[in-house]
């Protein structure tokens, strides 16, 4: 599936990243389209890739009961599954479905050795670390959040669970 | 320390927080950057609420990790320590302490300015060290916090989450 550079261009993650730069990320890598509804990750599955969405959004949802419940949502220039760069082969902590039809880019551990100095995929490292700094410190906060609300009629484990679950990696 | 024995901790440091493509080798070039001291029990590296100027790898010793005075956990090398707010700019989150005399490389924000905007491998390998430990900073405080949820006594719960702020906890 051919995907037009301007379409990364266009992302804040890649300002400033040249054309060629970006048309070596996507020749690296595979453009997937996902139907709205369809499986994307599946939790306790090795993690073997990341997703980076280039249009549309994915739902990150957990179990809950005999069904799931989507707990937070990933859409256009975010990443999905970020750990399988990092820790390939641990298992995913949550599923991954698509909430309406989406472009992504898959992000496999090789391309990102192959593409290591590629400034397309410098930008996505220095992207993550700032989601994920803000993830970590927004974590901190819905815990203390729901460690100090007393209005809150839900049992205590409940809101730590839901202050936690926003925010999975 | 002598230049074998910094390496052998980057390679330790490496084991802590892996990533695809990992090489001690990468960055040694790193902390051949780094200003190295050795800090007596009780020096205070950082003061929580003070914007990060630099980070630090303690390649010996220990540090305790305060937060409104309250212990959170003691840490020992090697570790990074002080990159959450160097990386967003925001306060530190907490106040480190020398626990056990440490022997520890200082990053300036400027190096770490420089190694953030590297194309070169230890760019790539600074990157991802970072990324490799604020991944696992947020698996680890998540899974902690959730295996509290799952016990029973509710004031243990509240205890123990606070203690799983930050993720600190190893």
């Amino acid at each position: 599936m051919t995907v037009d550079t301007e379409l990364l261009a266009a992302m804040p993650l890649f300002e400033g990243v040249r054309r060629r730069s970006l048309d070596g990320l996507l020749r690296a890598g595979t453009v997937r389209r996902f139907a709205a509804g369809e499986a994307v990750m599946t939790i306790g599955e090795p993690a073997g890739c990341a997703l980076l969405v280039l249009s549309g959004a994915l739902g990150v949802v957990l179990p809950e009961g005999t069904g799931s419940r989507v707990v937070g949502a990933v859409v256009s220039g975010e990443v999905a599954g970020e750990t399988a760069l990092l820790n390939p082969g641990r298992r995913r902590g949550a599923s991954v479905v698509a909430l309406e039809e989406s472009l992504c880019l898959e992000l496999r551990p090789a391309l990102m050795v192959e593409q290591a100095q590629n400034p397309a995929v410098i930008a996505i490292e220095k992207h993550l670390l700032c989601d994920l700094a803000q993830r970590i410190r927004r974590s901190n906060k819905n815990i203390q959040r729901a460690l100090a609300d007393e209005h809150d009629p839900r049992p205590l484990p409940e809101r730590l669970r839901a202050a936690v679950e926003t925010e999975l990696p | 320390m002598n230049a074998a024995e910094i390496f052998s901790q980057v390679a330790r440091l490496l084991e802590t927080h892996p990533f695809v493509g990992a090489q001690t080798q990468a960055l040694m070039a790193v902390l051949d950057s780094c200003a190295f001291s050795i800090r007596p029990p009780g020096h205070v590296l950082c003061e929580e609420g003070a914007v990060g100027q630099e980070l630090y790898f303690v390649l010996d010793g220990a540090i305790t990790v305060l937060r409104g005075g309250r212990e959170l956990v003691t840490i020992s090398a090697p570790a990074l320590l002080g990159h959450m707010s160097v990386i967003d700019g925001t306060p530190r989150s907490a106040r480190c302490v020398v626990a056990a005399s440490a022997y520890i490389g200082t990053l300036s924000l400027d190096d770490h300015r420089y190694f953030l905007d590297d194309v070169g491998v230890s760019g790539t390998a600074y990157r991802r060290l970072l990324l490799s430990s604020l991944n696992q900073q947020l698996l680890r405080g998540n899974e902690r916090c959730l295996q509290i949820i799952s016990g029973t006594d509710e004031q243990e719960h509240i205890e123990a989450a606070l203690g799983a702020l930050e993720g600190w906890r190893r």
